[in-house]
């Protein structure tokens, strides 16, 4: 709590080093939700702003991570319907020449790579989010259910729906993935 | 196994780790399972993240009015962040500038006149002050004076000032700024390349 009394009281510096811990993680957090660069970039902007702004706001009953996580999902979801549907058509595209290079690539974690982000991309944007919330933040399913605002249960069950999803599409490619 | 991904990762709460230890050590399957689940949490946490604007490049940015029409959609635009309302923050810089330089002619010597009008006043900043809260506008001033930049922008909506000072003085005057009482940031700033 102590950076963000500091925030609260207007001290830049307190702000600067919040916002260098969790721009990046949020920045990939949005990321998992929308495809467009920019809007992801605003988003997170507009999520450290609220705690420029609002530090006030946060009451410290949750830690500030999952403060900051839910208010960048709720953005997010405002933000989905203005995403531009040219981006989504321009990734598939790139999802598709990627496929084509994997063939020539030799590093079996390049390919890995590639077909993971493949098989991300085929998921739903909310079952992205709880296998990157998960696996990459490695958030706790009570926290995540708090970021997303839905039941403990959903965020299992997304969780348990994706990974075998993932893991359908992994063995597909790859034999050691199954 | 609904909870083994938070097993893997470690985020589970006391009792549910009992609950799968218990359900591991009688279920093959739930063993293979969990290998592959680290594995999957590995090729996940290893996925490259999207590259993002850092700090540095957005203070630099924020003390650029210039280069306000290339700005990204960020806080500057669309939240009025430090250099929001910029023509009005202009207009009051201007006219501290002169009120300062009206009452303390003599510190910096007469080199640092500028009438308005003169090119000068168009410079860039290379210096991003801000103050506590509630300092008072003579520490203000006397801590501007001191440093021997000279004021070219501000406050702006987040209260920050912008000063001017040779390059070459620069790192004296940031340490002079940064022993005055009431200050709470003095950053270097660059012009966006």
């Amino acid at each position: 709590m102590g950076l963000v009394a500091a925030v609260r009281a207007r001290d830049l510096r307190a702000f600067e080093q919040l916002y260098r811990r969790y721009q990046p993680r949020l920045t990939r957090f949005v990321g998992t939700l929308l495809r467009s660069p920019g809007l992801v970039e605003e988003v997170v902007n507009d999520t450290l702003m609220v705690l420029w702004q609002k530090a006030s706001d946060f009451t410290g009953a949750s830690r500030l991570s999952t403060w900051l996580f839910a208010i960048a999902y709720r953005k997010a979801v405002r933000a989905r319907a203005r995403e531009p549907l040219a981006v989504a058509e321009d990734a598939a595209v790139l999802a598709e020449v990627a496929d084509d290079g994997s063939a020539d690539a030799g590093l079996s974690r390049d390919r890995t790579r590639q077909a993971l982000q493949r098989a991300m991309g085929v998921l739903s944007a909310e079952h992205r989010a709880v296998v990157d919330l998960t696996y990459f933040h490695e958030i706790g399913y009570r926290e995540i259910a708090e970021i997303l605002g839905c039941p403990v249960d959903t965020v299992k069950t997304r969780m348990f729906h994706a990974r075998r999803q993932l893991r359908r599409a992994m063995a597909g490619e790859l034999a050691d993935w199954i | 196994m609904l909870l083994l991904p938070w097993y893997v990762t470690g985020a589970i709460e006391p009792g549910d780790r009992l609950l799968v230890d218990a359900h591991l050590a009688d279920c093959a399957e739930c063993r293979d399972e969990l290998a592959a689940e680290r594995r999957l949490h590995g090729a996940v946490a290893d996925l490259p993240a999207p590259s993002a604007a850092g700090w540095d490049r957005m203070v630099a940015e924020l003390a650029q009015p210039e280069a306000s029409a290339t700005l990204p959609r960020s806080f500057l635009r669309r939240a009025g962040w430090m250099l929001a309302a910029q023509a009005a923050v202009l207009v009051l810089g201007v006219g501290v500038v002169l009120d300062l330089q009206r009452q303390a002619p003599s510190v910096a010597g007469p080199q640092s006149y500028h009438a308005l009008g003169s090119p000068e006043q168009g410079q860039a900043g290379n210096i991003l002050v801000m103050f506590a809260p509630d300092t008072r506008e003579p520490a203000l001033r006397k801590a501007i004076e001191a440093s021997g930049a000279r004021l070219v922008d501000g406050p702006t909506a987040a209260g920050a000032y912008l000063l001017a000072i040779a390059p070459g003085e620069r790192a004296a005057a940031l340490a002079r700024l940064r022993a005055q009482a009431g200050v709470t940031l003095a950053q270097p700033v660059d012009a966006a390349p």
